[in-house]
């Protein structure tokens, strides 16, 4: 399944709204002017989704992952290495971990963000399409992508080809970036391109 | 439970009880469930100090929470 241009424009320009609303929550959280880099968004046999990822991020990986259901139902994620979520939770703190590493308190902050930053960018996606999206509670874990991905696609076998929408955040002034990701199945996204032009009829008139 | 079953819960065990809704679920479908649930006010995360307490000072005098 290819998506056509006037898809894909469209679906760029709701994402962008989406993913700016992220960037201005993280930007309000921590106080730090947040640079996104123009979302991309592709079609991907599922089993390739991992080794795509795994070129970006190395290693292990903290990743909340926001399931979401509805009309248009899929996964969400906020990824960052072990490093980032550190860094990301001392800066909302303004406390220094004294082991240095991913301690609970990290965790539970982490969560926090990414319950913030895909809820926002999933909510712009349920206010502009008027469509009701519901949210399970965020998951934290901290493993390698390919365990990450793993346990998301063995829960939903629709997930055989997923569209993937990725963006790299920076926090500017120091060097903590991550991404946000959403992977929906081929139904909710042809739910989703219907919502869309409907969104862009409304737009017009 | 979910946000929306405790604000539920609260009305049921105590209906005078005034609840301020703070979640990071920014959709106007979850803030107008929340209003006809009966919550006094409706805050989205992040939600700021100031904003905060501009709000527990209106609701606790009794006044009206813009919803919008």
């Amino acid at each position: 399944m290819e998506l056509t241009y006037i898809q894909k424009d469209a679906l760029t320009e709701l994402i962008n709204i989406g993913y700016g609303r992220a960037a201005g929550a993280l930007s309000e959280l921590t106080g730090y002017r947040i640079t996104l880099e123009v979302p991309r968004i592709a079609m991907h046999p599922i089993d390739e989704i991992a080794p795509h990822l795994m070129r970006m991020v190395e290693g292990e990986v903290a990743s909340v992952t926001q399931v979401f259901s509805g009309p248009v139902a899929g996964n969400a994620l906020l990824l960052l290495d072990e490093k980032a979520a550190v860094m990301l939770s001392e800066l909302l703190t303004d406390d220094v971990a004294p082991s240095g590493g991913f301690d609970s308190g990290a965790r539970e902050i982490i969560t926090e963000v990414g319950n913030i930053l895909l809820n926002a960018l999933l909510g712009v996606f349920g206010n502009l399409l008027q469509v009701q999206i519901s949210f399970a509670v965020p998951r934290l874990r901290v493993d390698t992508i390919d365990s990450v991905l793993q346990s998301i696609t063995v829960q939903d076998e629709e997930l055989r080809y997923a569209l993937m929408i990725h963006t790299r955040f920076r926090l500017r002034a120091n060097n903590v970036s991550g991404y946000l990701i959403i992977i929906l199945g081929i139904t909710s996204l042809d739910r989703m391109l219907t919502e869309l032009e409907k969104w862009e009829e409304r737009q017009k008139g | 439970m979910y946000g929306l079953e405790v604000l539920a819960k609260i009305r049921e065990l105590n209906p005078d009880v005034r609840v301020i809704v703070a979640t990071a679920d920014i959709q106007t479908s979850t803030r107008d469930q929340v209003r006809g649930a009966g919550a006094s006010a409706f805050l989205t995360k992040p939600v700021n100090r100031k904003e905060l307490a501009g709000v527990v000072t209106t609701v606790l005098e009794g006044g009206n929470v813009q919803w919008n």
